[in-house]
């Protein structure tokens, strides 16, 4: 397939926006270190040679029987005793960062939160567990959840939008009412009275978030459809007998994505900073897993130990306004008086 | 004769996207005192920024390089600055714009507006604005102070202009373009009242325009300019009695050739019956006021017969592009309208689907009626997609191949996309996307008023051969009497929804009955 003389211009207007551009270049990287991050901090070693056999940890599970250990269940690899027994018959590749996000360091010579050291790189929190390693873990499902939530919301957007706009009349009318009274209800209180019901899983907390952002989106892509459904070239579709599924989609979408595609960096810095802020309150991910928000509690918990807070407030500037940067970009590439 | 404006040498380039465009070429002309020059070219050949250069409207900065001289009063206006520009522009030079739609302010009174353009010593404001207002032939004067733009008409707006720029009594008046946004019996009464104020006044007048007709008329002088470049100027009638550019002569003979008469009144193709289109005016949603209601076709009656072309002439809101959208259901209607005395006013979208095979309709915008996101195979293959769909590929493309070679295109440029392509040849891609479902009924609705006048001409010729080789029956609807001249058999002249006058064409134009239709013939300049 080749590009569009238009797609062509528009990515030429994206690399012009420099500062756009080594934003998107340096969250990719940063976004692909994170979904390895599984290689890169883990208690586990990323490869065992045991017998002249090559094991991957990572991968499978291999209780601690297998070397020669007692337990039938997992080995244990910060264990000095079973690194003692594949040294014997082999050798281990640990990760550069020896942690996972849950793992605690027991041979902490000072009490947790420790400081930054050659051990645990930026300290330990207030557990005792590796900071940088909930950084990295943290970075990937904060950005997953906004990525995912972005889409998801995104599809019923359009769709909604889509609808309302193409057919206008009574079901756009009804539809506008309805979405006024919808985002009149409170997000915040909804989700803090759902989570003393349930724990609230990755998945709730998205169907939650989807519920509501999905209205966003709507009201750009109604009024391109508003717009759009009276152009020439539309009309002309019609008279030629296309079907109004089709007309949406290969006539009037086109359309309608200029201005979604410019609004979806936002929205995912959006939800990304919505994640962080209930996991803040406390009323977000489940405890134990590896937040952004969490950590800036923990820094304001633990005013002495500022290795935590500043850590957590870096990452989390860097990666929101890395996303606005790239906002901007978008925005400019789609920008109908730069690109005709 | 002494000159009042000098220009010598102009040349304009701009930059854009790392192209250069040469806008204007080594432009030199010159207009005397109390001189009408006409400054005449296609869309894109350098005369408007020509004028907005002279105004120093726009000015040199990096992706914009004015050079050559502008000499008034023994000045430069390319070089001059801001207040030396201040005390020449509105007081010696003024400008009417193309659009008065656009180049009045909404949010002040026609007063204020006025008022803006006078020193700001003068006094007694109040009627000296009546007495413009009077001299540019509005009504009321003394009401119309008080109004604001939207209250008034196309033409009264452009009145107005014409007032604020004769405020101060300038040397020279330049008209970008003052009347092609105007329908055409007002187009005659603003041009008679430029060229009434022009010789009351000793003003020189600079027009800016594509119309011949209106060149012919009040030009003193004429300069053709083609691709940025002045190809020819000269006196008025020379121009016309002996063009010696290549160029000119194209221009000048750009006249459609006429249809030739077919006389086979056998089968009517389509016949309508009390077709009415109203625009809902719905202020509340629970109580119903039909009272609001716009009618915009109040009851026509008319037929077709195969083969034969009819041509329906109005103004803007005379309702003629209501009809042409109510018969292929794109807008809703009442009344019945029978193709092939098959009764299809009342058929759903979905029974309806089979019969839009046969009626085609190509718009008046050639830029906005094709998708810039599909190439131009796309576009022209989407109704075989919907109506054949037994069609494979390879046959797909053959039959689009053909078609585009019927309208006069190359298929080589069929995986190109619309923006690669000039407004004639857009409007041919949009003749193909009707033809090529082999339509018997093609309704145009002004397909020719957004090109210029030889591609409209060339445009006009095409489909005066694909009637006669696909025997196509047309309904074209347009406000230029010359080309509806060119391909009607029959003519319908429409006055706010109303039929005026049907007949044949030669009868309209030999003898027309009604006033309204005089009125028209007589400002069309034919």
């Amino acid at each position: 397939m080749n590009p569009s003389p238009l797609t062509i211009r528009r990515l030429k207007n994206f690399r012009a926006n420099k500062r756009g551009f080594y934003s998107a270049l340096v969250f990719s990287l940063l976004f692909l270190i994170s979904i390895f991050a599984e290689f890169i901090a883990n208690d586990k070693p990323i490869l065992v040679v045991f017998n002249g056999q090559m094991h991957f940890p990572v991968f499978e599970k291999i209780p601690e029987t297998f070397y020669g250990g007692e337990f039938e269940t997992e080995a244990d690899y910060k264990d000095p005793y079973v690194k003692n027994l594949i040294d014997k018959k082999g050798f281990s590749v640990m990760p550069l960062i020896e942690y996972s996000y849950d793992t605690i360091n027991y041979d902490l010579k000072v009490p947790s939160p420790s400081p930054p050291s050659f051990e645990n790189f930026l300290g330990t929190d207030d557990q005792g567990r590796d900071v940088l390693a909930r950084l990295i873990y943290g970075f990937r499902i904060s950005v997953f959840f906004g990525l995912i939530l972005t889409i998801l919301s995104s599809i019923i957007g359009i769709f909604a939008g889509g609808i309302q706009g193409f057919y206008g009349g009574k079901i756009d009318l009804f539809g506008q009412r309805f979405i006024e009274i919808w985002s009149g209800l409170p997000v915040l209180y909804l989700l803090i009275i759902i989570s003393s019901f349930i724990q609230p899983s990755f998945w709730i907390l998205l169907f939650i978030m989807l519920l509501f952002s999905w209205m966003s989106l709507e009201g750009v892509v109604r009024a391109e459809f508003l717009r759009a459904r009276n152009f020439e070239y539309v009309k002309a579709a019609k008279a030629l007998g296309v079907k109004n599924t089709k007309l949406m989609f290969k006539h009037v979408l086109p359309n309608a994505m200029v201005a979604t595609l410019t609004l979806m960096p936002f929205i995912l810095s959006g939800s990304i900073a919505t994640l962080t802020s209930l996991d803040f309150l406390g009323f977000g991910l489940p405890p134990g897993s590896p937040s952004l928000g969490e950590m800036v509690s923990q820094g304001k918990a633990n005013l002495q130990a500022p290795w935590l807070g500043l850590s957590a407030f870096i990452t989390l500037s860097l990666q929101l306004s890395l996303l606005v940067f790239i906002g901007e970009a978008v925005r400019d590439a789609f920008d109908p008086r730069k690109v005709t | 004769m002494k000159a009042l404006l000098e220009i010598e040498k102009l040349n304009i380039t701009f930059e854009f996207n790392g192209q250069v465009v040469n806008a204007v070429k080594d432009s030199s002309f010159k207009i005397n005192k109390g001189e009408c020059v006409a400054i005449v070219g296609e869309s894109g050949s350098g005369k408007s920024v020509t004028a907005l250069a002279i105004m120093r409207l726009i000015r040199s900065n990096s992706q914009l390089k004015i050079s050559g001289s502008a000499t008034y009063e023994k000045k430069n206006l390319l070089n001059s600055d801001e207040l030396s520009l201040q005390n020449i522009r509105g007081k010696k030079i003024s400008m009417i714009f193309q659009e008065p739609m656009t180049s009045l302010n909404p949010l002040h009174n026609i007063e204020k507006q006025i008022t803006e353009c006078f020193a700001l010593n003068q006094k007694s404001n109040k009627t000296r604005c009546i007495e413009l207002l009077q001299e540019v032939g509005i009504e009321n004067p003394e009401q119309r102070l008080s109004h604001f733009p939207h209250q008034l008409s196309g033409g009264q707006r452009q009145r107005v202009m014409i007032a604020m720029a004769i405020a101060n009594n300038p040397d020279l008046l330049i008209a970008d373009e003052p009347t092609t946004a105007l329908d055409v019996t007002i187009q005659k009464q603003i041009l008679d009242l430029l060229d009434k104020l022009r010789r009351k006044y000793k003003m020189s007048l600079l027009l800016i325009t594509h119309d011949l007709g209106i060149v012919k008329r009040i030009a003193d002088r004429v300069c053709v300019m083609e691709k940025g470049k002045i190809v020819e100027q000269n006196e008025n009638s020379k121009i016309f009695s002996q063009p010696k550019h290549s160029y000119t002569k194209k221009l000048i003979n750009s006249e459609p050739r006429e249809k030739k008469i077919i006389k086979n009144k056998n089968e009517i193709i389509l016949s309508v019956k009390n077709l009415s289109v109203y625009y809902k005016n719905t202020s509340s949603f629970f109580f119903k006021n039909n009272n609001n209601d716009f009618q915009a076709v109040k009851n026509i009656s008319f037929d077709i017969t195969k083969g034969e072309t009819l041509g329906i002439v109005g103004e803007s809101g005379s309702g003629k592009s209501s009809i042409a959208q109510a018969l292929i259901k794109l807008i809703a209607s009442e009344g019945n309208f029978f193709f092939k005395n098959k009764n299809i006013s009342n058929l759903n979208e979905k029974k309806f689907r089979p019969f839009r095979k046969n009626i085609q309709i190509i718009f008046q915008d050639p830029f906005a009626s094709l998708s810039p996101r599909l190439t131009i195979q796309d576009i022209v293959s989407e109704g075989l997609e919907v109506h054949n769909k037994e069609l494979s590929k390879t046959e797909i493309l053959k039959l689009t191949r053909g078609i585009i070679k019927d309208v006069g295109l190359e298929s080589s440029m069929l995986s190109r996309y619309p923006h690669e392509f000039s407004g004639g040849q857009r409007q041919r891609v949009a003749i193909a996307r009707a033809l090529i479902l082999k339509p018997e009924l093609i309704i145009l609705d002004e397909p020719t008023s957004a090109l210029d006048m030889t591609v409209q001409s060339q445009i006009v010729d095409l489909l005066l051969k694909l009637q006669e080789e696909k025997k196509l029956t047309y309904i074209f609807i347009s406000h230029d009497l010359k080309i509806i001249k060119a391909l009607s058999d029959k003519i319908m002249v429409m006055r706010s929804g109303k039929i005026i006058e049907f007949d044949e064409k030669r009868k309209v134009f030999s003898k027309p009955k009604m006033s309204y239709t005089k009125k028209l013939l007589k400002s069309a300049y034919l």
